[in-house]
């Protein structure tokens, strides 16, 4: 399986011997184990919301979920009505008339909502990778992390982040957006440059493109 | 023309011929566990080397081999057969890998830089024997991009197309990352050349 292109600059043989010692692997593969928990995990994604969530939903005043509920609903109803305007009228019924099911399962309004967000979070991880240690002066950057931290959880803690395949994407984008708010934050640069390295070996990059379908323009930062 | 049913688990088993990948994913898209157990048997020792040889601990090792068949089922219809489902496997796993370290190390404060390679590899001879254990450090020691690349081309085997596919880097970039690694773990055991030995 291994190609041979590297020939000329490969290890000794005594050093490649040492490096193939490296973490071994145990004989026994724990099989039963891991196909348990993966049972019960996929059957904890199909009961809706999971739990991890709970606790921090918890926390939140209620009138955070208004501000999140009225912001969905709004964004829904503006992407709605610019998808309404541009499809055939016999089509599915204006986006607006999904919301009172956002309550129990992720609602085409929240799929336009989450794509909005992926359009948003891929124009600004691009400009981020293109040069990151020039991001940590850019106070407007912080800020635009911030608000795309912000509506990441907010979606991740919505019906739109029920759906397996979105609520992975938004837990991945989650994680590195943490990190480029923290960074932004720190007088280091380093992990900064880290978290750039990161973002590039990271397949997130492609999942936010194959996300957004072509055309999809993001909507400009408040 | 009529679009060809994949066959049934409990046919593909009975048969003699070897069932394909594509005709058990076929079957798991119908919602039969059975296939995806299948699957899960079939790849899951490649995956769990990996995910083992990446984090060198049981329990990480089973977590990240857990994730990755977790988010691999969950997105099966989006696999296009463009790699083999084994390739596919295991990009999804290096991925949660590099990410399960990567936080992993954050909280621990454990980020070395690439010299800590050499620093480790400097230690006098006679204080650390070992080879192994001193080949160990000086992986551990290096750069995720640099160790990542390293642990799936030199030691399991991956090829830089694989590897490219699994980090989402051209392979021009595994071939450059796997390079460096060999530099930097070849400075750091500068003392167990073999005319130093």
């Amino acid at each position: 399986m291994n190609d041979h292109v590297d020939a000329d600059d490969e290890l000794p043989t005594h050093l490649k011997d040492a490096a193939r010692a490296y973490n071994d692997p145990p004989a026994r593969v724990p099989r039963e184990e891991m196909w348990a928990a993966i049972e019960k995990a996929r059957a904890g994604v199909a009961g809706d919301i999971p739990a991890r969530r709970a606790p921090k939903a918890s926390r939140r005043p209620v009138w955070t979920w208004l501000i999140a509920a009225s912001a969905l609903l709004a964004v829904g109803y503006g992407l709605g009505r610019v998808d309404s305007s541009t499809s055939d009228a016999s089509e599915s019924p204006p986006v607006v008339a999904d919301a009172p099911q956002a309550s129990r399962a992720p609602s085409r309004a929240d799929a336009l909502v989450a794509t909005d967000l992926f359009a948003r979070a891929e124009v600004f991880l691009t400009g981020f990778g293109r040069n990151p240690a020039a991001a940590s002066a850019d106070t407007a950057l912080a800020q635009w992390s911030r608000t795309l931290l912000r509506d990441t959880r907010l979606l991740l803690d919505s019906p739109a982040g029920a759906d397996a395949a979105r609520r992975t994407l938004l837990e991945d984008l989650e994680r590195i957006l943490v990190q480029i708010a923290r960074g932004l934050g720190a007088r280091d640069t380093a992990d900064l440059t880290y978290t750039s390295e990161a973002l590039r070996s990271s397949t997130i990059m492609n999942q936010l493109r194959t996300s957004v379908p072509a055309g999809t323009a993001p909507r400009s930062e408040d | 023309v009529s679009p060809v049913r994949p066959k049934t688990v409990s046919h593909l088993t009975s048969s003699l011929q070897p069932v394909s990948d594509a005709d058990l994913i076929a079957q798991a898209l119908t919602g039969d566990s059975r296939a995806e157990r299948a699957l899960y048997d079939r790849h899951v020792d490649r995956v769990y080397r990996l995910a083992y040889r990446m984090s060198g601990d049981d329990t990480l090792a089973m977590d990240i081999t857990q994730d990755a068949f977790v988010r691999a089922f969950n997105g099966l219809r989006d696999f296009r057969g463009e790699s083999a489902l084994s390739t596919w496997l295991c990009t999804i796993a290096s991925s949660v890998a590099l990410n399960v370290l990567r936080g992993r190390k954050r909280r621990d404060r454990w980020e070395a830089p690439a010299e800590a390679g050499l620093l480790v590899g400097a230690m006098p001879r006679d204080s650390e024997p070992d080879l192994k254990t001193r080949m160990r450090a000086a992986i551990d020691a290096l750069p995720d991009i640099y160790r990542s690349v390293f642990v799936m081309h030199d030691v399991e085997g991956f090829t830089h197309e694989e590897i490219g596919e699994g980090l989402g880097v051209p392979t021009g970039t595994s071939k450059a990352r796997l390079s460096r690694a060999r530099a930097l773990l070849r400075d750091a055991l500068a003392d167990f050349a073999p005319e130093a030995a």
